[in-house]
């Protein structure tokens, strides 16, 4: 079909869905470190709080010991200057025992306590990193990692899974926006009654709306050519009865004229209608493109010098001459009416390109295509359904209609053939049957025959 | 020859077309031409028309959608015991219309809205073939030697170009005279292929600018009907050939 747009279509990437899936690692990350510090720390405490008992213990044990036998024991030891002033003060103050923990990573457990005038204390080293607490803090950490890389894979598949039944609505609505077939979006993302339903849901509707309202301008547009059809043909016959005056060439003109509209607008309501087919023969695209041409200056519709035709030599091409016609003709004549001559039409094998030297094709119409009857243009001097029935025609014929502006300036189109042109794919190869017809060396190309 | 409308004066044209402005515009124009026009808005008052006609009509120009009895039954009826020219004129787009209207024996057709000069041209080459079946217009293809006894054959077919018949066996087939036209190029040089562009030009005297899709391939299927299938090829893509 038409594309009148250029390469560059945005496509949805993983954006969502790792977007998605990061915030699942964040918060499944935070709350794991959160509970670790919180375990770490308790155990510490706990760890903390036995080794205080512990030494108070001991330290319980060696005054009794010392009260009985004046003996030193558990690693006792009488007024020892290392012992923190804060200890002493409080053993001295009320002559009980107390336990004090100083240090950061490595702590020392002291405890103390008073037998006559002499403090006994104990010291003992206490590594937090070691033993229990390492061992919970590598569980911890390794539990931590398993379960964020656990939260981060569920999240990156449960947002997979949204973001490709999103991601393929988005297609179909793309395709079903470009003209292509009709789907249900509903179909595409599954039945499941959630957000993503609803949007296809909506959307589908929306769709089947705008489908039924163009549906029915079509149907406006075919009713009313076909009215228009037997009182123009009155009015034409009536009107080339008229006796040969000014007056009389004036009214057979504009009769044409409508009756070439009427003609026009039944063309589109045929395309619109769908059912046309290609009548598919072998024909030499050089001289479909030369009639054209050749037609249009001998009717005086073409200015003979406007107009120049290249040919880059014989191309047998399987096509309908009929329909390349009327998209040539019709390029034709609207590169003469919106832009300027001269008007160059060149064949190159397969490919039919008609320039002209005006100010080319405006942005809307490229980035929207040939639409029916636009009278936006400054210099609009008929009916815009030219391109229209150009982009139709092409369509009819498998081919593609490329709009653009020349690098030169001035308006292009580009009608490219198939190589296999719709409903001839079963041509049998050896259908070349005369000299006359085979002489272009492209059909035995084409068919595979040696010469 | 070269005054088309003293060619066609006092031709008899049997006109039905149910629109007053349409038919009366273009009895007009075909009285002005020189024909004799006998003007129906029913297709079944035509028919009684086209019976009771006495010298009968030299051609028929009816619109398709009619009153009474539409164009293509009209054109059955009439080929039941005439091959004269018939030529629709069709107002609807779908071309099934057209398709029957052809199968039906028309030798031809025109869209509304047309324009009179291709209905002049339509008429005068339906009215040219019609005229070279004649014994006394009787056509020898230029350049075409013929066997001593002015016939050839094709399988089962005699073709008689003198007295313009085709039989086979005994039995003259009752070919109209487009369909003999369109048999005569075909046998131009069997084995040739014709496309249908050409056939177009040749048989029915489209230019340039005239181009139709089924007018040839009815056509054709007409032919075979009469003739037998296997007389005529289709080279899908290329056209149409007579084979011997």
């Amino acid at each position: 079909m038409t594309r009148a747009r250029g390469a560059g279509r945005t496509r949805t990437g993983g954006g969502l869905r790792a977007r998605i899936a990061a915030v699942v690692i964040l918060v499944v990350l935070a709350a794991v470190a959160g509970l670790g510090v919180a375990v770490h720390l308790l155990v510490l405490r706990e760890q903390v709080d036995t080794a205080r008992r512990a030494a108070a213990d001991r330290m319980a044990a060696a005054l009794d010991v010392r009260a009985a036998t004046g003996l030193l024991s558990f690693d006792a030891r009488e007024d020892d200057p290392a012992v923190p002033a804060e200890l002493r003060d409080a053993v001295r103050g009320d002559g009980a025992r107390a336990t004090l923990v100083t240090g950061g990573s490595v702590r020392t457990v002291w405890a103390a306590g008073r037998s006559g005038d002499v403090v006994l204390s104990t010291r003992t080293r206490l590594v937090p990193g070691e033993g229990t607490l390492a061992q919970v803090d590598r569980a911890l950490l390794l539990a931590g990692v398993v379960v964020v890389l656990l939260a981060g894979l569920v999240g990156w598949v449960t947002a997979g899974r949204l973001a490709r039944r999103l991601r393929r609505a988005a297609e179909t609505a793309r395709t079903v926006a470009s003209g292509g077939d009709p789907a249900s979006l509903r179909r595409v993302v599954g039945d499941r009654r959630d957000e993503v339903g609803a949007l296809a849901e909506a959307v589908d509707a929306m769709a089947g709306r705008l489908a039924e309202r163009v549906r029915a301008e079509q149907r406006f547009t075919a009713d009313v050519a076909h009215d228009l059809r037997t009182p123009v043909t009155g009015l034409l016959t009536a009107a080339e009865l008229l006796e040969p005056s000014r007056a009389a060439e004036l009214v057979r003109d504009r009769a044409r004229a409508l009756a070439a509209l009427v003609e026009e607008l039944l063309e589109v309501a045929r395309l619109d209608g769908g059912d046309e087919q290609a009548l598919v023969e072998q024909v030499d695209l050089g001289e479909v493109v030369r009639r054209v041409v050749r037609r249009g200056v001998a009717s005086g519709e073409l200015p003979a010098e406007a107009v120049t035709v290249s040919s880059d030599g014989p191309a047998l091409v399987a096509t309908d001459a009929r329909r390349v016609d009327r998209v040539v003709s019709n390029l034709v004549r609207n590169a003469l009416r919106h832009g300027a001559a001269p008007v160059e039409v060149a064949q190159r094998g397969s490919v039919v390109e008609v320039r002209d030297h005006g100010p080319g094709f405006d942005e809307p119409l490229l980035r929207d295509g040939p639409q029916r009857l636009r009278h936006d243009r400054a210099d609009a001097g008929g009916h815009g359904l030219g391109l229209v029935i150009a982009a139709g025609q092409a369509g009819v014929l498998g081919a593609r209609l490329e709009l653009d502006n020349a690098p030169g300036g001035g308006a292009r189109a580009r009608l490219l053939l198939p190589a296999t042109p719709p409903g001839a794919a079963d041509v049998p190869p050896d259908a070349v049957p005369h000299d006359e017809v085979t002489d272009g060396s492209r059909a035995r190309e084409r068919t595979g025959r040696r010469p | 020859m070269n005054d088309p409308s003293a060619r066609d004066a006092g031709r008899r044209v049997l006109l039905v077309e149910d629109d007053a402005v349409i038919g009366e515009a273009t009895a007009a124009h075909l009285a002005r031409d020189g024909f004799e026009v006998a003007w129906h808005t029913d297709g079944l008052e035509a028919w009684d028309a086209w019976r009771a006609a006495d010298p009968p009509f030299d051609l028929v120009v009816s619109d398709v959608v009619l009153p009474g009895l539409d164009g293509a039954s009209l054109t059955r009826r009439i080929r039941e015991t005439d091959a004269v020219p018939v030529v629709l004129v069709s107002a609807r787009t779908d071309s099934l219309d057209v398709v029957g209207g052809l199968e039906a024996g028309a030798d031809d057709y025109v869209t509304k809205p047309f324009d009179v000069q291709v209905l002049r041209a339509r008429l005068r080459n339906a009215l040219r073939r019609a005229g070279d079946r004649g014994p006394a217009g009787g056509v020898v293809p230029a350049g075409e030697a013929s066997p001593t006894d002015g016939t050839e054959t094709f399988g089962d077919l005699v073709l008689d170009r003198r007295a313009v018949q085709l039989r086979r066996g005994e039995e003259v087939l009752a070919l109209t005279p487009t369909e003999m036209r369109l048999f005569l190029e075909l046998a131009e040089e069997p084995g040739r292929v014709l496309s249908r562009r050409a056939l177009l030009e040749r048989v029915w005297g489209y230019g340039d600018a005239e181009d139709e899709d089924h007018l040839v391939t009815v056509h054709v299927q007409r032919l075979r009907a009469k003739v037998g299938a296997e007389h005529v090829e289709t080279v899908r893509g290329f056209g149409y050939r007579l084979l011997r």
